[in-house]
């Protein structure tokens, strides 16, 4: 249900109960609200994580000096640097450091079952996303990466990018994105997906298939409110869908429990075993947990991607 | 009642309610607990999870049975069980029953009814005839009718307030026709004469008895006893041994409380009695006492005119045209008597005069009396007079053996004690003696306990012959042992004398203190003496009564077909019980009659020396559940209650699950409700709804001190005042000790005023005109005490000479109003000085004065300020004051100012803080100024 494409989200959407609706939508506005809010959050969370350019260890487009060498013929005359030839008889051509930069896409849920929010955490599920998400933004763009944001289709926040991604977001309505390929995709570039990931594991391998097809780095990060995993219920409960599925009515919660986490834990394996196809873990975070750490664990993966 | 289990419930209907235990058990056991809604987005995960037991948890059925029981008892106690012991049958014969109605039934008539009522109960079921005897009838002593017509006749039914009349019961018993099947006696607790002849003719008639007793304690006032300086009281009581504490109340002819007196019976003691101190003034004026705790008519006691204020006859001969010397005799002898009893003036004719029944004659210095006059005093003093006589020289010449006449005897010459013919001289000129004083007074002496006054000293006195002068005759003596005031019974009176005059020419004893004690001591003696002579004088003739008392101890105007009743023989009838206890008249005299007199005795009726059945009153043998069934439930609540914190908290792993638990909590209440609601709005009526009208305005308006302005419905002028007043308040608050809240805004037609000590007047010619009626209670705020300052506000706009239309307005407004001559603030008036020296009081315009009421000229120029003790009400100024207060909220000023602003505008707060301080303090200040002045006089 997260990862339905849009026009079928709008259609179901109209079909849900009012009261589930009609929160989600409310949660929706308040949370773009509290954007301004969670860019500052972000950009806090983002000083304490220091990226730099990743230097190739070779000649090339770069700032960084790297070695003098004699000029050859046929080389562009503004390569040679006049100021260490002059010194000598032999023209000098300067090389610097080749510095590529690397192209990072963000994904992240914005569907209806991310607006779950239960009284054991402080924040919602996509609101913690949201905000890794700023954080991550800022942080890679910070460090000279090529920052896009998947569905939104476009590449290349440089600087603030926390600030801009939030003026894209807040200007359609925090809608959910779409996870599709982007048309400028490059082989090796990492894609950081931010998500409940509570949807079926094969309608997910359907969609990520084309990204681990095209040679991209997928890093998963499953963000979860601490009540899914624990499942504090008990009595009768009528559980709700929040995309407005048909609820489900259990006369005995406490019994189900057991069986409830064997399912999460199956759900889990199968998405970590999705995750692998592309040479990652699927990284697991909990609302009530420092959103500092899954970042380091991502921006670890995302650094040992780009060394190897 | 239900047969063969005696559980009754007085209003059955209620039990209704326990329909209401289905729906309870429908909630609890049928309904299961609603679910609850839980959005859970990892919902497609446990879609499909299969639950074994899949019945929803309900209730445990013990829990139900508990709850389902204590609404039950809930419904059951509202319907008011009663638990009583079923009463044995009436065999199908004619009922006889007996019904006691004496004085000491009525404390517990109710219940007597109600077993009477049973009584005919059962009988009408089985349809017997019934006869009902009655002891003291109002109409008629024998009943005799359908149980049914008997019933209705119940109500007629009430105690008398005389004795049970046993011996009407034992005529009506001999003279019946009996074919009866039962008899039923319901007898009252007190023994009479003819208890035994009643039991006695029981007996003769031989049918199955059925003898009721109650154990109500009746309690009994006996008349009181007058003491020197009070009462004593006397109560008797049956039934009744434990100690009990009772209150008797005397009452004075309006009803109004004169003492309140505890009296306690010790335990097991059937009598109690107490004394009191009662001023005679207090004590002349009473006229019933009663205990307080019960309502029978033997614990009334009523008194007349013989309890009352006696009549002292004062005889001083000789001294006709005396008129009103200060120097005579009975000059002194009124001025002692007066505060005791009403004193008669000597007016020629003794005859005459001992018809209105004085009980205290006082006689002067007297000679030789007239025969006539004689026998008539001895007559009266006999009939329980007391005549007091005073020595003298008449009295010593007559003494005398000088005169021939042979010796006469003390009774003939009316004195207590023969007197030797010489007349004594103490501390004369011509003698060496010294004026004696008097020996402490003897124990059995009517004056004992008095204090004796160091000054009173006896110059001479008659002298009593030695061998008569025996102790108990001698109520008074001199340190050398003479007899000062000699005293003698005769019959039921006393003759009493004094061996020195009753004016001051012997001693200066009359003008004592002591003089007048001894008289109020005579006058109780008098009046104890007396008691038993009106009732004897109005014997035989016909006494109409005047107001009766009931059955419950009420007095009552007597119907107008009362009987005249006739005292015979020496007025013992009064207690004998053929007389209903009241105030009967004779001529112009209301004689009161009570029920006891003081050897009435209170015995308990010999109730088990009869062979019959026993049993007790209705009310007596049921019991009222409804407290027990309400425990019961209470208890059942706390189990319940205990069992559902357990197993929230303590057993979270019982077999009981706890949500359903605390949902079904969650239900019992609201059904209990449901239940218990309808119940009691059945039982309540109408439920009144509360009306909370505390008025917050009010309340703020008194707690706090305020300025106000009144509202003239001009927006802009209310928003200018508003703010001045609020400058103001902040001023008030920074500089001085007086902090008032923010102003207050009033309406004069509505508002209370009397909260504030200064209203401010913004006059608005362009807004609506104060109501005639606002305007009188704006002049009742300033007669009361409140000051106005009107501000016209016009003194720049103002015509020279002429007036602006807030000027007109101004006049037109305090036209009908009483306001004093007015002056502008002279230079020495109090407000230029309450809290800053000022000489102006400017506003945004300082060209008008302000104007206050005009005082005195006169003390002009003598002192620094004028002393004015009131506040002036009215203060008038054409400044706009508010206007130059005014604030903006962060404080700067609204309007602008002419030059020289801020200091004007300094000036025109210190003019407002004056004039509050003015308005709070009065003339403090005024005071306040000479200060420096008295130091520096002080210094020096």
């Amino acid at each position: 249900m997260a990862i339905e494409a849009p026009l079928a989200q709008q259609q179901s959407r109209t079909d849900r109960a009012a009261h589930v609706e009609t929160r989600t939508l409310d949660t929706a506005v308040q949370l773009s609200r509290r954007l301004p809010h969670l860019v500052i959050r972000a950009r806090q969370l983002a000083t304490s994580f220091t990226q730099g350019w990743h230097g190739r260890k070779r000649s090339g487009i770069g700032t960084e000096f790297w070695q003098y060498r004699p000029y050859t013929f046929g080389e562009s005359r503004r390569r040679i640097d006049w100021r260490r030839t002059a010194r000598d008889d032999t023209a000098i051509v300067r090389e610097r450091e080749w510095a590529a930069s690397h192209t990072v896409w963000l994904w992240c849920n914005l569907g209806p079952s991310m607006y779950y929010q239960s009284r054991l955490a402080e924040e919602s599920k996509v609101e913690r996303a949201l905000l890794l998400t700023l954080a991550l933004a800022e942080i890679l763009s910070a460090s000279g990466e090529s920052v896009g944001l998947l569905g939104y289709k476009m590449l290349g926040f440089k600087t603030r990018a926390a600030e801009r991604l939030a003026h894209v977001l807040n200007a359609q309505s925090l809608a959910p994105l779409s996870l599709d390929l982007p048309a400028q995709s490059r082989r090796h570039s990492d894609v950081i997906l931010i998500s409940d990931f509570l949807a079926p594991v094969d309608d997910l391998k359907a969609q990520l298939t084309p990204f681990i097809d095209r040679g991209m780095h997928l890093s998963a990060l499953q963000v979860l409110d601490p009540s899914e995993e624990s499942f504090p219920f008990s009595g009768r409960v009528k559980f709700l869908d929040p995309g407005g599925a048909t609820p489900h009515e259990v006369q005995r919660a406490d019994l189900i429990k057991t069986t409830y986490q064997a399912r999460l834990s199956a759900h889990k394996t199968a998405l970590d075993h999705l995750a692998k196809r592309s040479g990652r873990q699927l990284l697991s975070h909990h609302t009530d947990h420092s959103p500092s750490l899954p970042i380091q664990t991502l921006l670890n993966q995302i650094e040992a991607g780009t060394m190897a | 009642m239900i047969e063969s289990f005696p559980l009754a419930f007085q209003t059955p209907w209620l039990l209704a309610g326990l329909l209401g235990l289905a729906l309870l058990y429908w909630l609890f056991r049928l309904v299961p607990p609603k679910a609850r809604q839980m959005v859970f987005p990892p919902l497609r995960l446990l879609r499909d999870i299969e639950l074994e037991d899949t019945t929803p948890q309900t209730v445990p059925w013990w829990l139900v049975l508990l709850r389902l029981g204590l609404a039950g008892l809930i419904v059951a106690a509202l319907a008011g069980p009663i638990w009583q012991p079923a009463s044995t049958d009436i065999p199908a014969r004619p009922v006889l029953i007996v019904l006691e109605n004496g004085w000491t039934t009525s404390a517990d008539w109710t219940a007597r009814q109600e077993t009477l009522n049973d009584i005919l109960r059962r009988a009408e079921t089985g349809q017997q005839p019934v006869t009902l005897l009655v002891s003291n009838p109002v109409t008629d002593a024998i009943l005799q009718g359908s149980a049914q017509d008997i019933s209705q006749q119940i109500p007629g039914l009430v105690p008398s307030s005389r004795p049970t009349d046993r011996q009407r019961l034992a005529a009506a018993l001999d003279g019946l026709e009996t074919d009866h099947g039962s008899l039923h006696w319901l007898a009252a607790p007190q023994d009479t004469q003819a208890s035994d002849a009643l039991a006695d003719a029981v007996r003769k008639i031989g049918l199955p008895t059925t003898l009721y007793s109650g154990s109500q304690p009746v309690y009994a006032l006996l008349p009181p006893d007058r003491t020197s300086d009070g009462l004593t009281l006397h109560l008797k009581r049956l039934q009744d041994d434990v100690e009990r504490r009772l209150t008797v109340t005397g009452r004075d002819a309006q009803g109004r409380i004169l003492f309140s007196e505890p009296v306690t019976f010790a335990e097991g003691a059937g009598e109690a009695e107490t004394s009191l101190n009662l001023p005679l003034e207090l004590r002349n004026d009473l006229s019933q006492i009663s205990l307080a705790e019960t309502q029978l008519s033997g614990a009334v006691h009523l008194l007349d005119n013989r309890w009352k204020r006696g009549k002292a006859l004062i005889l001083a001969p000789g001294e006709e045209n005396a008129g009103e010397s200060v120097l005579s005799a009975s000059y002194y002898l009124e001025r002692a008597i007066s505060p005791y009893a009403d004193p008669l003036q000597d007016s020629g004719d003794l005859a005459t005069q001992l018809t209105g029944k004085p009980n205290l004659i006082l006689m002067a210095d007297q000679g030789q009396l007239p025969d006539l006059d004689r026998q008539a005093l001895s007559a009266w003093v006999s009939d329980g007079g007391v005549l007091v006589r005073f020595a003298g020289p008449r009295l010593a010449r007559l003494s005398g053996a000088d005169n021939g006449i042979a010796p006469l005897s003390a009774d003939d010459m009316l004195l207590p004690i023969r007197l030797r013919p010489v007349e004594r001289t103490i501390g004369g000129r011509l003698n060496w003696q010294e004026p004696q004083t008097l020996r402490s007074f003897p124990e059995d002496s009517l004056f004992q306990n008095l204090t004796i006054p160091d000054d009173v000293s006896i110059n001479g006195q008659v002298l009593a012959r030695p061998e008569e002068a025996t102790p108990d005759r001698v109520w008074a003596s001199l340190q050398d042992n003479t007899p000062l005031v000699t005293a003698r019974p005769l019959d039921n009176g006393w003759l009493v004398l004094f061996h020195v005059t009753a004016d001051t020419s012997w001693s200066n004893l009359p003008i004592s203190g002591l003089f007048v004690q001894m008289m109020e001591r005579l006058t109780n003696l008098a009046q104890n003496a007396a008691a038993p002579t009106d009732a004897r004088a109005s014997t035989d003739q016909p006494l109409a009564p005047q107001s009766l008392l009931d059955g419950f101890g009420v007095l009552k105007p007597a119907p107008a077909d009362s009987p005249l009743i006739t005292l015979s023989g020496n007025g013992n009838d009064l207690f004998n019980g053929s007389i209903t206890p009241g105030y009967y008249r004779t001529g112009t005299i209301d004689l009161a009659v009570n029920l006891l007199s003081s050897d009435s005795d209170l015995a308990p009726f010999p109730a088990e020396t009869i062979q019959a059945d026993k049993a007790l009153y209705a009310s007596e043998q049921t019991i009222e559940l409804t407290g027990w069934f309400l425990l019961a439930a209470i208890t059942l609540f706390v189990i319940d209650s205990l069992v559902s914190l357990l197993s929230r908290y303590a057993l979270p792993k019982m077999t009981l699950n706890r949500a359903t638990l605390n949902r079904s909590t969650r239900g019992l209440p609201l059904a209990m409700l449901l239940i218990g609601g309808s119940v009691l709005s059945g039982l309540s009526g109408e439920v009144r709804a509360q009306t909370l009208s505390a008025d917050d305005t009010l309340l703020n308006a008194a707690l706090d001190d305020r300025l106000a302005y009144v509202k003239t419905g001009h927006e802009e002028t209310d928003a200018i005042v508003q703010l001045g007043l609020t400058g103001l308040t902040r001023a008030l608050n920074n500089r001085t000790a007086f902090e008032p809240a923010t102003p207050a805004a009033l309406d004069l037609e509505t508002d209370e005023l009397s909260f504030y000590p200064l209203i401010y007047f913004a006059v608005e010619p362009q807004a609506p005109r104060p109501s005639a009626r606002a305007m009188r209670r704006l002049d009742t705020f300033m007669k009361n005490g409140g000051t106005v300052l009107f501000d016209t506000r016009d003194a720049v706009i103002t015509p020279s000479g002429g007036v602006s239309p807030a000027g007109e307005l101004l006049q037109e407004l305090l036209s009908g109003l009483d306001i004093p001559p007015l002056e502008p603030v002279p230079g020495n008036h109090v407000l230029t000085k309450t809290f800053y020296l000022l000489d102006l009081f400017p506003g945004r315009f300082s060209s008008a004065d302000l104007w206050v009421e005009a005082t005195d000229s006169e003390t002009d120029g003598k002192k620094p300020v004028r002393v004015d003790d009131s506040v002036s009400s009215i203060l008038i100024t054409g400044n706009d004051l508010a206007g130059a207060w005014a604030v903006t909220a962060d404080g700067r000023p609204l309007l602008p100012l002419g030059e020289n602003a801020p200091w004007q505008r300094e000036i025109a707060l210190r003019a407002g803080v004056n004039i509050v301080m003015y308005t709070l303090t009065g003339n403090y200040k005024s005071d306040q100024v000479h200060v420096p002045a008295l130091l520096e006089r002080l210094g020096q």
